[in-house]
């Protein structure tokens, strides 16, 4: 099993999801075994909503980085209205 | 006399007509496996303790009671209170001969340390086994309630250690993570008896009697039967959602050529689960020693450890708060500061003899061989993926780019070997030729004891990690620590 170093960046503190499980934090390197992950971030209002990734080639120096970024206020607000039309 | 013998003799043939009893009860619907462990990261100058007992017997048994016996000895004060070393033990994993130390402490605690020498130890357990088998009734159960060789070991481990107590027990806060580890006959993967495992099999796992895991853990192929299990999922979990790890791994571009071995456990998992597009319909599981894959049980410390996808056991950083996380998550965000693995092998060697003999080895010697050796390659490599994980978790303590929260980490790997015993000290290497003689059977005489005793004590104040981590906890009255040799020996990253 090796380990592999994966900096997530967002503006916001998160906590970062591998395949749906927490595994730390944006915006601070983590280390995860090499491997292939769908990654998330908890809450709403990020673009995009989840990234593959494959995870390898990294070392604590050098990790991968991966960045999502906040969906804008209007857009954040369109999406919100349009998941609460559906969910009516 | 004639026709007792003759009434044995139908019994035994009857004994084959019977149909197998499977030890498990499925789960109720929409149930799932709950885990009310939580390892308690509240405070980052404490440890995190994780240990691995091998297999072979009562050797195996009474080496993992004297080193958590010798942990139990090592205080040091943490938050204004004295702290134990085994108050740090967060997760046990073991097989074979160290499944029965390992459940016996994780129900007990350390308190119970001391009665299990009189309980376990002491007793002729090879008398008693022989004399259940050739009991009548033994013979009757065989012949009429589907019962197999293997209940007479487990009727052993409830009457003497567990008294019919199930998972249940162990399930609780407060104690350690207990992962038995056994082997799937048809497939040779690790089985290990954890709540994760139990809801890929749709069973109840607190309805599970602890001798039934220690049981299967250490049931050796030919001499006792295996332990045979029902995979309930196709009749009693139809429909239940795919993990996402799962699925990642079994439809992800890159998951075949990054990380094989994932793929392999995420088949396995999918294929007891009845999940979509599974390989093979697993109805049935025949488990045997788990010493078979993997005789230092590190592979379940490898999940535990390095694994996003392992068991939620560490509790979660607000008070009260339901949900806990993975031990990787406590690393990565910095919770857990120390961690000290702890790996206990008591692997013997028999003295077969074949190097001096110039006559060609026979049947029985080739079966020796032929089992043995695939055995200590399985070991050997899942060994090897243990060492590197936690170099390279030293290393990264080291800091890097990123503010990583991880930087500081510290790790004391602690290997128990025989062969540490040092050759250059006469005294030691009578020690260990003692040690390594010792038979692997469920008895264990007084003078073998108390030799392992002295060996265990010896090899864990000798290690330059404990001495190290001794150092790092200010752990007082432990005058075998010297500091440089611990140093040097254990040098930390983050130093």
């Amino acid at each position: 099993m090796a380990i592999e170093f994966l900096l997530v960046t967002f503006p916001e503190e998160r906590a970062v999801l591998a395949d749906g499980t927490r595994v730390g934090f944006t915006n601070h390197t983590l280390m995860l075994p090499t491997g292939e992950y769908e990654i998330t971030l908890e809450g709403d209002g990020c673009r995009p909503k989840s990234r593959d990734v494959p995870l390898t080639g990294t070392s604590v120096i050098k990790p991968l980085v991966v960045a999502f970024a906040l969906l804008s206020a209007a857009a954040s607000g369109a999406a919100a209205r349009k998941k609460k039309a559906g969910d009516a | 006399m004639l026709r007792r013998a003759a009434l044995l003799a139908l019994l035994v043939a009857l004994a084959g007509c019977a149909s197998t009893r499977f030890e498990n009860a499925p789960l109720g619907a929409g149930q799932a496996n709950v885990e009310r462990r939580a390892v308690d990261v509240s405070h980052p100058d404490r440890p995190l303790v994780l240990v691995a007992i091998s297999g072979g017997g009562s050797r195996a048994a009474a080496l993992g009671w004297v080193i958590l016996r010798d942990l139990e000895k090592f205080e040091y004060v943490s938050d204004h209170k004295i702290r134990r070393l085994t108050d740090d033990i967060g997760v046990v994993s073991s097989v074979s001969g160290g499944s029965v130390i390992a459940a016996y402490f994780a129900l007990y605690g350390a308190e119970g340390l001391k009665r299990f020498e009189p309980a376990f130890l002491a007793p002729d357990n090879m008398r008693t086994l022989g004399l259940d088998a050739i009991n009548p009734i033994t013979w009757l159960r065989l012949a009429f309630t589907g019962s197999s060789r293997v209940d007479v070991v487990e009727r052993m481990f409830d009457r003497q250690l567990f008294g019919g107590q199930t998972f249940a027990a162990l399930n609780r806060p407060g104690r350690p993570y207990l992962i038995l580890n056994a082997t799937d006959m048809a497939s040779g993967d690790v089985f290990a008896f954890t709540p994760g495992r139990f809801d890929d099999i749709c069973s109840d796992l607190e309805r599970e009697p602890i001798s039934v895991g220690v049981a299967a853990s250490s049931a050796v192929p030919i001499v006792v039967s295996p332990v045979a299990l029902r995979d309930y999922s196709a009749e009693a979990c139809r429909g239940r959602a795919t993990p996402q790890w799962i699925r990642t791994r079994l439809r992800g571009r890159y998951a075949p050529y990054l990380d094989l071995e994932g793929v392999k456990l995420a088949r396995y998992a999918n294929d007891l689960r009845h999940g979509p597009d599974s390989e093979r319909e697993i109805d049935y599981l025949y488990l045997l020693d788990g010493g078979l894959a993997d005789n230092l049980a590190v592979h379940g410390l490898l999940e535990a450890i390095g694994s996003p996808y392992a068991a939620p056991i560490v509790a979660g950083p607000d008070a009260g708060a339901a949900r806990s996380g993975t031990i990787l998550e406590a690393i990565n965000t910095g919770r857990v500061r120390k961690v000290a693995v702890i790996v206990i092998n008591a692997r013997a060697e028999s003295a077969n003899g074949i190097h001096q003999s110039a006559s060609r080895p026979g049947i029985v010697q080739m079966i020796g061989s032929v089992t043995s050796i695939p055995i200590d390659s399985n070991t050997a490599g899942v060994s090897s993926q243990m060492e590197v994980l936690l170099a390279q978790l030293n290393a990264a303590g080291g800091g890097g780019a990123g503010r990583p929260l991880f930087a500081g980490l510290k790790v004391y790997p602690v290997k128990i070997d025989f062969d540490q015993l040092r050759a250059s000290d006469p005294e030691q290497r009578r020690l260990r030729e003692r040690v390594k003689r010792i038979p692997t059977l469920w008895t264990i005489s007084h003078d073998n004891l108390l030799a392992l005793e002295q060996a265990g004590s010896l090899l864990l104040q000798q290690h330059p990690c404990f001495q190290r981590l001794l150092l790092d906890l200010g752990v007082r009255g432990a005058d075998f620590v010297d500091a440089d040799f611990a140093r040097s020996g254990c040098r930390q990253a983050s130093d």
